[in-house]
């Protein structure tokens, strides 16, 4: 029997639904019946295709739902990874949405100082149409180094972090995951790494040859994820370990 | 045509006769058009679905998201939902 979970991000876009739509409150029930078939029959949902490639899908209670999953073989899970409304007026919104949150951001840097600013743009909707304030973007990533200087320098010339002489730097759009793990996780490398960072690539291959090149630890394995791309691993000269993530 | 042997557990086969006393009918027939529709429904065509999603800008980007977290384990078991 397989195991059938849903991404918390799947969680969230299930409960927005509920609480947009006016869906009775017995949905996650519903929606549970619906995908516990999926635990004996974990290929029931037909193949996605394109860009959707590894992953398949199942209509929910309602048939303007589409509950995306991938199912996981060697780990016999199946992960809902996101639950969208199909009609169109609701994918109109949510590009609208999109497109919004895209537009509403940017950083100005003060250049006497350290301090960032952040400003929203005065046309863009709160995000997720909530009152809540929520943060809005990684805006800065900083590590402690015997040697700053020198260690800034290797992010430049090995990995191509090109920032300008404020640390600003311009990144390629892109999804960014934040997630927490257990203490005593060893994915990180040593305990005494406390967080990872995660950089977007376009070629993993080329990434880690350039650094094997220029003669940085660059970890033997590599890990492929259908549907999810490709991962390598490199320590800086500081011994901070860090993931590379070429996106399918 | 083909002819199949289903067994139902007693609750299945309890709402069956309920279904089938109500339209008075055989519950072989009520089963046959329920299985029927439940067929349509379990196969939807994969490629309007696909239109469908690229259609909405950011499902794609969720989906990663979901995938990624699939990958650290930040998910909620059927069980718990």
């Amino acid at each position: 029997m397989a195991h059938v979970e849903l991404a918390r991000t799947a969680v969230e876009e299930l409960e927005d639904l509920t609480r947009t739509h006016s869906l009775p409150a017995d949905t996650p029930a519903r929606v549970a019946r619906s995908l516990r078939a999926l635990e004996r029959f974990p290929r029931m949902g037909p193949a996605l295709s394109g860009r959707w490639e590894g992953m398949r899908f199942l209509l929910g209670p309602w048939r303007w739902m589409i509950l995306v999953y991938v199912f996981i073989e060697e780990e016999d899970r199946v992960v809902v990874v996101t639950v969208q409304d199909g009609r169109s007026g609701s994918a109109a919104a949510g590009a609208r949405r999109l497109a919004a949150s895209r537009r509403a951001i940017w950083m100005q840097r003060d250049r006497g100082g350290s301090t960032s600013m952040w400003r929203r743009s005065p046309a863009s909707p709160a995000w997720q149409d909530s009152d809540m304030e929520r943060v809005l973007g990684i805006g800065g990533y900083f590590i402690r180094a015997a040697d700053p200087v020198a260690l800034g320098t290797w992010y430049r010339d090995c990995l191509g972090l090109d920032a300008d002489e404020n640390g600003l730097w311009r990144q390629v759009a892109g999804p960014t995951v934040f997630a927490t793990f257990e203490s005593e996780t060893d994915y990180f490398g040593a305990r005494a790494q406390q967080a990872m960072i995660n950089f977007r690539v376009g070629n993993l291959e080329a990434m880690l040859e350039q650094l094997r090149a220029k003669g940085a630890d660059v970890a033997e394995e590599t890990q492929d994820m259908e549907g999810v791309g490709r991962f390598g691993w490199v320590t800086d000269p500081e011994g901070n370990r860090i993931e590379l993530w070429q996106p399918a | 045509m083909e002819r199949l042997n289903v067994t139902l557990d007693d609750e299945q086969a309890e709402k069956l006769a309920r279904l089938a006393e109500r339209m008075y009918v055989q519950p072989g027939t009520v089963a046959r058009s329920l299985l029927s529709n439940a067929l349509d429904e379990a196969d939807p065509d994969a490629r309007n679905v696909v239109e469908l999603l690229d259609g909405m800008p950011g499902a794609h980007e969720r989906a990663q998201l979901g995938l990624a977290q699939a990958r650290t384990g930040d998910t909620v078991s059927l069980d718990e939902l």
